[in-house]
């Protein structure tokens, strides 16, 4: 990894966006279940949450229980510093920092899993190998659909494929990697319709079911900074990130951001929950070759328009 | 918006006139996340230790909501005692959902996946020889009707076994001091239970019986399309179904004054039908799923909804003088799977409502209808035909049936065979079976 930039003030920076930016999610989730945003509100669900006993699971592997709302915040957040907000305000500025993002949300599975587990629950079992499966597929197309985009920057550094697209956004140069890119992540997400680990009318939470108190804050937390991460990532690798009229260029990201967050939580609402066979069809016979075409696609433009 | 566990469900509380999401009360996922838990003052024995085990996974502070609902069996002070682990009584129920965890005080059940029953099965279908997890889902599951288990065995996450049996019912005394069988089609039964003991005595009443079972058929369709939609994770219908909801209950609580609120809830049932209709999200949930071959249900005593979906014309109203002055015509639906069912049932509840609001505009007219003199009385309830037959014994003033029900949950359990977890438990759903045993 060559050209790391990473100052002092960078974990209190992401601290803040994750904090914040969790808001902005719940915000905009009340918004569209027809309610009056508001923070107020948001502060003291999430209060009454950590007043809340933790429940234990009595079993042997309760460890994995234990583990991961930890593993599972930690990808989150780390997947978040990959963004670039503004060419002053990035998290973890990574020569490598479009993969990493990947690499980060590789936390994810283990995580789900380890809550399955270590809940000793059939249903919670059941929805840590959903997703399992799930992450199996659609990692792939995320890492080819990242490849694709940063091909014309010629870098995996997500600055440089922003400063790519000051004339066009990279969702108009390569619409098919950006339509993959954006189920994808809203996938590793797992917000509706991807919900298949939770799953709330079929395994009753699923591998989330048994946590109350600060670990269900955190799962919580963590899932709104997912999509916080994936929905800043999208604005970041093909929507043009901060280059916009007007504005400056942190509210340019941070709309797209707040669009893009609204737009993956509207299909939800629209959508019913994907079943499983249906997901890990689509993945595998429609996903993984179209972005192999995405690929190349990538390769052609490059020489062509940007080499 | 509260989150709360409901009992025994959202649908069941809906058709008791206690609509949970009406009051701003959503369903919990699961115990943990909520914070009230709602339901009938007495709640059936056969329910009791689940409740008690929902109580106990609820995080504190929890608070007790309690609806006026007429049920035998014990009352939730019974069966929680003062909220404090071990303070409720002897519960009778043994059983208990898969996640079941008799936990105390934030900690849950001392055992080791012990719910699960791992068993080396046969080869699946790709050779490989699998472990079987065999559980029970139920009587208080996520997307199952309250009092309903269902027993599986999963081979990896296909349905390899699925028996799907209700727990719940009313004692006979009970039927003969007129209390319902199934108390979530109280005037279904009601109209048959009066129509078998005195026949019917003029055609007003006759015409009232219509609008009240007509009401209720749309009320019970519409709610348990809003099950159906949260099974399914589908918000979008969730709102739509719950207008219907909120409408139709409107118009069941208005009294003789209902025609204005009867044609807003038939607004919101025409939205809702058209929704459905032709709808490739639909499809792409429930279609194909939970099939039964047209010949298997022909052969089959089963009646209802699920016979109209494949096109069995299967209706106790069919060829009734009364409902043939109302130009009642059967829905039928050429599907045998849960797509045909769901369209079907939201056809149906558009055209309930259309046959209330035509009994409504005949309550006064004097022309004649032939009535009933008592004996054998068939009405067609909301999930299927109901069967009222006085005096067959000297002790038994009434004996009641809901004919087919019992070979409809067979059938269910065979037509999910094969599906993946949660494909299966959509299709289970979209047989809309009845928690209440009323085969006597």
């Amino acid at each position: 990894v060559a050209g790391e930039q990473v100052s002092a003030a960078s974990p209190f920076a992401i601290a803040v966006v994750a904090v914040g930016g969790a808001f902005m999610v719940a915000g905009i989730e009340q918004a569209l279940a027809g309610r009056l945003p508001s923070p107020a509100a948001v502060a003291r669900s999430a209060q009454a949450t950590l007043r809340q006993p933790l429940a234990v699971p009595q079993v042997k592997d309760n460890w994995l229980y234990h583990g991961a709302p930890f593993l599972l915040l930690l990808g989150a957040v780390l997947a978040l510093a990959m963004v670039p907000w503004a060419p002053g305000f990035r998290g973890l500025d990574f020569s490598t920092g479009a993969i990493l993002y990947s690499a980060a949300l590789a936390y994810v599975t283990p995580a789900i899993f380890m809550a399955g587990w270590g809940s000793g629950r059939p249903l919670g079992i059941v929805g840590g190998f959903r997703f399992i499966a799930q992450m199996l597929a659609y990692e792939m197309p995320i890492v080819m659909a990242v490849t694709a985009a940063a091909a014309p920057a010629a870098s995996l550094r997500p600055v440089e494929i922003v400063d790519v697209q000051n004339a066009v956004p990279m969702a108009l140069a390569q619409p098919l990697a950006f339509a993959l890119f954006v189920p994808s992540v809203m996938a590793v997400c797992f917000i509706r319709p991807f919900d298949l680990p939770q799953a709330p009318g079929e395994l009753g939470g699923g591998a989330f079911a048994s946590y109350t108190g600060v670990y269900a804050g955190m799962v919580e937390l963590s899932q709104r900074v997912l999509l916080l991460g994936a929905a800043g990532m999208t604005a970041a690798l093909f929507l043009g990130g901060w280059h916009g009229p007007l504005f400056p260029e942190a509210v340019w990201m941070a709309l797209k951001t707040a669009l893009v967050a609204a737009a993956m939580l509207y299909a939800g609402r629209r959508l019913p929950r994907v079943e499983l066979p249906w997901l890990l069809s689509a993945a595998w016979k429609y996903a993984v070759p179209a972005a192999i075409v995405a690929i190349v696609w990538a390769g052609l433009i490059t020489v062509v328009f940007y080499a | 918006m509260g989150v709360a566990v409901v009992v025994p469900d959202e649908a069941a509380l809906t058709m008791w006139g206690h609509d949970p999401r009406g009051a701003g009360l959503e369903p919990a996922a699961a115990p943990e996340d909520a914070a009230l838990l709602v339901g009938p003052k007495r709640i059936p024995p056969a329910l009791a230790a689940a409740v008690a085990e929902a109580w106990s996974r609820m995080p504190p502070p929890r608070l007790r909501v309690v609806r006026e609902v007429d049920l035998p069996g014990m009352s939730l002070d019974e069966i929680l005692g003062d909220g404090a682990p071990g303070g409720g009584a002897s519960l009778p129920g043994a059983h208990h959902d898969g996640d079941g965890h008799d936990d105390q005080q934030g900690h849950h059940g001392d055992h080791d996946h012990h719910d699960m029953m791992a068993i080396v099965g046969d080869p699946s279908e790709d050779g490989l020889v699998m472990e079987a997890i065999d559980f029970e889902l139920g009587p208080l599951a996520p997307g199952l009707p309250g009092g309903l288990i269902v027993e599986l065995s999963l081979d990896g996450d296909v349905v390899a076994g699925c028996r799907p049996h209700p727990v719940l019912e009313m004692a006979t005394e009970e039927v003969a001091g007129g209390a319902p069988p199934d108390p979530l089609a109280p005037a279904a039964w009601a109209a048959a239970m009066a129509r078998a003991l005195d026949g019917s005595e003029t055609v007003a009443g006759l015409r009232v019986h219509i609008v009240n079972v007509e009401l209720e058929r749309a009320l019970s369709h519409a709610a348990w399309l809003r099950s159906l939609a949260r099974t399914l994770g589908w918000g979008e219908l969730v709102d739509l179904a719950q207008d219907a909801v909120s409408a139709i209950s409107a118009a069941r609580a208005a009294g003789v004054e209902r025609r204005s609120v009867l044609s807003r809830a038939i607004g919101r049932a025409d939205r809702l039908a058209a929704a459905l209709g032709g709808s490739r999200r639909l499809r792409a949930r429930v279609g194909g799923r939970g099939a039964l071959s047209r010949s298997r249900l022909e052969a089959s005593g089963v009646g209802g909804p699920v016979a109209r979906a494949a096109g069995l014309a299967r209706d106790a109203r069919i060829g009734e003088p009364a409902y043939d002055a109302l130009g009642f015509q059967a829905e039928l639906h050429d599907g045998c799977d849960g797509e045909a069912r769901t369209i079907l049932r939201a056809a149906e509840a558009r055209s309930a409502l259309r046959l209330a609001t035509a009994a409504l505009d005949q309550l006064g007219a004097e022309e004649s209808v032939p009535l009933a003199r008592g004996g054998d009385a068939l009405v067609e309830g909301p999930r299927g035909p109901l069967l009222a037959r006085p005096g067959v014994q000297e002790d038994i003033p009434m004996a009641v049936a809901a004919p087919g029900s019992s070979e409809l949950a067979a059938l269910a359990g065979e037509a999910v065979v094969g599906l993946e977890l949660g494909a299966a438990i959509a299709a289970l759903v979209s047989f809309d079976l009845s928690p209440w045993q009323v085969n006597r």
